[in-house]
């Protein structure tokens, strides 16, 4: 109890040398930390503080972590970590740290995007917990962007299943956050589909969608064209009335190159302790500012994103944020560009704002290849009989929902949920795509076996 | 595994801990690291999802701690929950120990909790049950059939130099540091302690790290010394020019004979602090130092000594006792001469560098411009008071006089008939063939002696082997590929033996091989032999790693018995082949038989000991009844697969362009053959004197203005005083303002020594002649509480353990005394504050 008051009190004062005040933060930092005058310089504040600003390069970083819902693992393999001697990935640890993380500094922000984890998550959290997470949602920190229950395919999903899946996960989202996510985030599927565009983003209400997937040579020109961004009108039929902001992320969907700071990277620390070795924040600022200005000269308005994230990252979200908190304190020090957490919603409002014309984009992006000779179109038919299951299902969970309405939904006994849950996770892009290991192929199957069985 | 441990054969009982062997080295039970990366199966507990392991997680766990709990005595164990670097996510751990926890009291079979080492310790206390005994120590180590990890002994044996090296010039800086009272700015030892205190790392002065790692620990090391290089350099001047009187007297020079009486009206105990203003900052002395000195290069003393100017060479002596010893410094002028501080000429000798040095000299130093001309070390004694310094001035000499130093003859031997070299009491034979040692006299010992000593390496194993396949020697194993040891030298090819005769030194200077050079010395008043080797580099052209050691055979009937110490302390008996706590399997009658050598090794019959004493942590042993071997350097090509995943090939790389070649260690080690019973006082001193080397440092001033040095002699101790042979004072550190930490080391074990192995009486008032003790506090060892209040849990002893000898202890200080009594190998930590006057 006594150190729980002393910790509250500690995030009190640090919140107060974050936000100002500085004479008395210093005194209390020099009671508090400073033992020995000697080892003062090796304490900093950062000033994570921050968003656009008029006239300079904005840098909108955005935390993220993609979790494939079903891969070189199983969905719950993922979720609870087993089976790391395949792949070192546990989403129940990336949103336990990520919340913690979140709620050490209120300018912290995270976009978090699969329903299908999410809710396995939120109902292990106990009442305490949930409330917390509700407070971050609400003051913006954390955000539920794309927000269906997996990131689907979009090559070999039917439509009623996509609108199934994405239901599923907003209504979730509705129910327990009152949110309505804005903003289309299908950075690693293999191509895109005009549904995608004109279906599941505009008719959503999607004012926006990303990914990071075209072909190589589309890319390289948009590049030069600056059309990395566009409007894209995927129906020939409702054409304006159905268009959306689509947007080719500019690396994949991981940081550019030198900035990846999960537990494992490579990547260098930013090193700013005067008393240890090898300090290196000079160095590090100036590549930051060298690339953003790079990617600046590609993208048409002052503002460019930085996609600080990747597979199953922020398993240790503290590995990520004390560095995005060093980068955003030392490279607006620096001054040359401007750097803050932001969001996908926050990019598209300033990109909104900026009120510039973007070019047209129509139709589709098939077939993906990603360098020459590699052409992403065996999917379009791997793993027939999965493709054929799910499709068959598909219209039985059609047909059972009717009789479940007939009857009336009954509290006890059977339902559909389980098989509603069971397409919703298939839908997934390395799913249905048939691109995921034989062992999650199987779990697949059996997850639509149970699911049907239930329905029968 | 668990055991009561008494590592001292000499403190016994009063010095025991509880030692416990882990389960599972440091890490988990199989199956349960919860670390980020781990592929151990997590606590799947949540109906909803699929693949729930509750039961089976939990009777695995049951099983684990039941099977350990057989091997344990009490109802207590203990499990290790992380490994390296480990809780990076700590949410990983706690969140799976958390799941642990309740599921496992709740099915109730074991009983399972979060704990500590302390909270563990408690309840195996609580239980109140005997303990076995355990004595001495655990090496060598060995992880499998022929894998021992002895070869780490001497890995990176430069590093373990250089860490040598600084430890003793640790101790100067701190001394001096002390004397001058600790400033708030300007430079400290305090980063030269930090970089110490972080190579004594397991993967630090072990070697057994990656080799950028090892230069990162070397660079620590050099910024550390060159700070505190400048605060000796900036203390001694102040020293040198400050109106202390030299309070040393050499007449009486040993407590053993009487105890100084320190009367309590003396005026010469309340002397002003040694002041300091920066006021006479430019009348003070620039003093440099010399950290090549060790490969003979100083510039202050290579510099080319003119007329009218003087060498000025202060020796510092960080021991308590008063030492009269012969310095070396090179030099490019032949005609000089050298005098005291009273200004008495006195004898001095020009000694050529030999080969080996003059090898490393060009690797390092290359085409130094001073290097074209010829290099001398000068030579000469030197007496420096306990705790102080003395200076000496070396001066340009006239042609011929008879107090120029005296030029050594220089023989070139290859004619027939051995090698004699002589000293008072000491007559050594050396074959002429092929410069070995023959034979070892001391006359006034009547220690008559064979010796034979010569190089040769192992061929390390490359892994391609039957028996444990793969397995090669590398940083941290020493795995020969059979028992042969290769002789270095050439039979068919003997280099010419060079023999340097002087008034001071004789030394036999030697090429054993290409890569091996040594310098067999004795000094005029020695009784033993100091060995000077230069080997390196390794030859790898044969794609065969190797490790060289030196073997030092004599007709010593020591029966499979040797002694090794323990970290510079005590000595540790160690039996051939043999294992007193278990029946030992030989698979590698080499390795296995390594044990550490900081201090030195010896071996013993009924009437001789053959002692060899080193420069620094090596390993060694002794294979034959008779002989020693110690491993000098090792240049190896395999990684041995114990995570450092390098080779151990050190190389150096001086100047962009030129190829890199394998290192080049230079050392030294010393022999000696007493009669038994006598020789744990030399062991003893002389290997203080290797730790504690005199520091020099060097000015040039005008031969007739000597004001910049108005101190040249010095001592803190009082006037007379030195401490007893047994005694050494092995930390003096000023914690801060008014604190002094000492630790006063008694050096003899029990029974070593007829009469130093006693306990000594210390009066601490005799060690600060220039300040006033106020109050004494005896501390723990790590000076973190009072040793009053120590009071370290106590552990009952299996019936039919062997209790060892009686201990003595030394009884401790009595409130407002300042007498202090030392009993053999105990160590008295103390905090003193001192009076101040104004």
């Amino acid at each position: 109890m006594a150190e729980g008051m002393c910790s509250l009190l500690l995030l009190h004062l640090l919140l107060l040398c974050v936000v100002g005040s500085c004479e008395l933060c210093h005194a209390w930092w020099t009671q508090n930390y400073c033992y020995d005058d000697e080892f003062c310089p090796a304490v900093v504040d950062y000033d994570t503080r921050g968003g656009p600003v008029a006239g300079k390069l904005n840098v909108h970083l955005v935390s993220h972590s993609h979790d494939d819902v079903g891969w070189l693992k199983t969905v719950d393999q993922y979720y609870v970590g087993s089976n790391n001697s395949i792949q070192v990935a546990a989403v129940q640890y990336i949103l336990d740290s990520v919340i913690l993380a979140l709620q050490e500094d209120p300018n912290r922000k995270f976009i978090y995007v699969e329903q299908a984890f999410f809710q396995r998550w939120w109902r292990e959290q106990s009442k305490h917990k949930q409330r917390i997470v509700k407070r971050l949602v609400k003051a913006g920190q954390l955000e539920f962007i794309n927000g269906g229950w997996c990131m689907h395919d979009e090559a070999s999903t039917h439509y009623i299943d996509m609108i199934d899946q994405t239901t599923l996960g907003h209504r979730y989202i509705k129910k327990q956050f009152n949110k309505v996510p804005r903003i289309g985030w299908q950075i690693d599927p293999f191509g895109h589909s005009a549904i995608q565009a004109y279906l599941l983003g505009a008719e959503v209400g999607f004012d926006a969608v990303f990914f990071g997937r075209a072909d190589y040579q589309d890319i390289a020109k948009r590049r030069i064209d600056r059309t990395m961004e566009f409007v894209w009108q995927g129906s020939r039929t409702l054409g304006s009335t159905a268009q959306i902001l689509g947007g080719v992320l500019n690396n994949l969907y991981v940081p550019p190159h030198g900035f990846e700071f999960d537990i494992a990277s490579a990547d260098p620390p930013i090193q700013d302790n005067p008393l240890l070795y090898d300090i290196n924040v000079q160095e590090r600022v100036d590549s930051f500012v060298k690339l953003a200005v790079e990617q600046g000269k590609e993208f048409r308005t002052n503002h460019i994103m930085w996609t600080m994230g990747s597979d199953f990252t922020y398993e240790n979200a503290n590995t990520w944020f004390k560095q995005i908190d060093k980068l955003i304190h030392y490279v607006n020090k620096d001054g040359r560009v401007n750097a803050f957490y932001s969001t996908p919603s926050i990019y598209v409002d300033a990109n909104h704002a900026e009120n510039i014309p973007w070019p047209l984009k129509l139709d589709d992006f098939f077939p993906y290849a990603d360098r020459p000779h590699c052409y992403w179109t065996g999917y379009f038919t791997s793993r027939p009989t999965l493709k054929r299951y799910v499709r068959q299902l598909s219209a039985y969970l059609q047909v059972a929902r009717q009789l479940e309405f007939l009857i009336g939904k009954r509290k006890v006994g059977p339902t559909t949920d389980s098989l509603e849950e069971a397409m919703a996770v298939v839908q997934h892009h390395d799913g249905i795509s048939g691109t995921e290991q034989q062992h999650v192929a199987d779990d697949y199957a059996k997850r639509l076996a149970l699911g049907a069985a239930e329905v029968l | 595994m668990e055991f009561v441990w008494q590592g001292s054969r000499t403190l016994g009982s009063t010095a025991q801990i509880l030692g416990g062997v882990l389960n599972n080295l440091y890490v988990p039970p199989h199956g349960f690291e919860f670390d980020i990366a781990s592929a151990d199966p997590p606590i799947q507990d949540n109906p909803l999802l699929y693949d729930i392991n509750v039961q089976e997680r939990v009777d695995s766990f049951v099983k684990l701690a039941v099977e350990q709990g057989k091997e344990f005595r009490t109802n207590h164990i203990m499990w290790t929950m992380g490994s390296d670097f480990t809780y990076e996510n700590a949410n990983t751990w706690f969140k799976q120990i958390d799941k642990l926890i309740h599921y496992v009291n709740k099915d109730g079979r074991v009983n399972a909790f979060y704990s500590t080492p302390s909270i563990y310790v408690d309840a195996n206390h609580a239980e109140n049950i005997p303990w076995p005994l355990k004595l001495d120590d655990f090496f060598p180590y060995a992880d499998r059939p022929h894998c021992y990890w002895t070869g780490y002994f001497t890995s990176r044996p430069t590093l373990k130099r250089y860490v040598r090296q600084l430890s003793a010039y640790l101790q100067v800086a701190r001394q001096l540091e002390f004397l001058i009272g600790k400033r708030k700015v300007g430079p400290t030892t305090d980063s030269l302690e930090e970089a110490m205190a972080v190579v004594q790392h397991h993967d630090g002065i072990s070697g057994t790290e990656q080799q950028h790692v090892a230069d990162d620990y070397a660079k620590r090391l050099a910024l550390g010394a060159a700070e505190a290089e400048e605060l000796v350099g900036s203390v001694l001047p102040i020293l040198l020019g400050s109106k202390l009187k030299a309070r040393y007297k050499k007449e009486i020079n040993s407590e053993m004979k009487t105890v100084p009486h320190v009367g309590s009206g003396n005026t010469s105990r309340s002397p002003p602090e040694i002041s300091y203003s920066p006021m006479n900052k430019d009348k003070l002395l620039k003093v440099q130092q010399c950290a090549l000195l060790n490969i003979s290069y100083c510039p202050p003393t290579e510099a080319d000594i003119v007329s009218g100017k003087s060498l000025v060479v202060v020796a510092y002596n960080s021991l308590g006792w008063a030492r009269e010893e012969l310095i070396r410094i090179p030099v490019t002028n032949s005609m000089l001469e050298v005098k005291d501080s009273k200004g008495n000429v006195i004898p001095s000798q020009l000694v050529p560098l030999s080969e080996g040095f003059e090898k490393v000299r060009n690797i390092y130093i290359g085409d130094d411009s001073q290097n074209k001309h010829l290099i001398f070390w000068l030579v000469f004694y030197v007496a420096v008071p306990p705790f102080g310094y003395n200076s000496y001035f070396v001066t340009t000499s006239m042609a011929n006089t008879p107090n120029q130093a005296s030029k050594s003859s220089v023989e070139k031997l290859d004619t027939v008939g051995d090698v004699v070299l002589k000293s008072r009491d000491l007559t050594l034979s050396l074959s002429k063939l092929n410069g070995q040692l023959m034979h070892f006299e001391n006359h006034r010992t009547k220690t008559n002696a064979s010796i034979e000593q010569s190089y040769c390496w192992y061929n390390a194993s490359d892994g391609n082997t039957n028996e444990s396949r793969l397995q090669a020697s590398g940083a941290y194993i020493f795995r020969p590929n059979s028992s042969t040891c290769f002789p270095v030298q050439d039979p068919n090819n003997y280099a010419p033996l060079k023999v340097i005769r002087g008034t001071l030194v004789d030394e036999i200077h030697q090429e054993i091989s290409p890569w091996v050079f040594q310098v067999v010395r004795l000094l005029k008043t020695s009784e033993h032999v100091e060995i000077e080797f230069v080997v390196g580099p390794i030859p790898i052209e044969d794609d065969l790693g190797k490790e060289l050691v030196t073997k030092l055979h004599t007709n010593i009937s020591s029966v499979g018995e040797f002694y090794t110490d323990s970290n510079g302390r005590d000595f540790v008996k160690r039996v051939r082949n043999y294992r007193s706590d278990w029946n030992l399997n030989v698979t590698e009658p080499v390795a296995g038989n390594y044990y550490p050598v900081n201090l030195g090794i010896y071996l013993k019959d009924n009437e001789k000991e053959a002692s060899l004493l080193v420069d620094r942590a090596i390993g060694g042993s002794s294979l034959t009844d008779g002989e020693l071997e110690v491993m000098l350097h090792r240049r190896l090509l395999h990684d041995d697969g114990r995570g450092v995943a390098e080779a151990l090939n050190e190389s150096i790389c001086i100047s962009n362009g030129e190829p890199c070649q394998g290192l080049v260690v230079q050392g030294q080690f010393f022999i000696n053959i007493d009669p038994v019973g006598n020789a744990a006082r030399w062991r003893r001193t002389q290997g203080q004197k290797i730790y504690s080397p005199l520091q020099l440092a060097f000015a040039m001033i005008p031969e007739t203005n000597h004001s910049t040095i108005t101190t040249p002699e010095f001592s803190s101790l009082i006037a007379g005083y030195e401490l007893p042979p047994n005694i050494v004072i092995i930390t003096l550190q000023e914690l801060d303002e008014k604190n002094l930490l000492l630790r006063l080391a008694h050096i003899y074990e029990a029974n070593e020594d007829a009469e130093l192995s006693q306990v000594a009486t210390i009066n601490l008032e005799n060690l600060f002649a220039h300040r006033k003790i106020d109050k004494v506090s005896e501390l723990s060892l790590s000076a973190n509480q009072l040793r009053s209040k120590m009071k370290p849990l106590k552990w009952k002893l299996e019936t039919g353990a062997q209790m060892v000898g009686s201990p003595i202890r030394g009884a401790p200080i009595k409130d407002g005394q300042f007498s202090i009594e030392i009993a053999p190998m105990e160590i008295k930590t103390l905090s003193i504050k001192f009076k101040y006057d104004n």
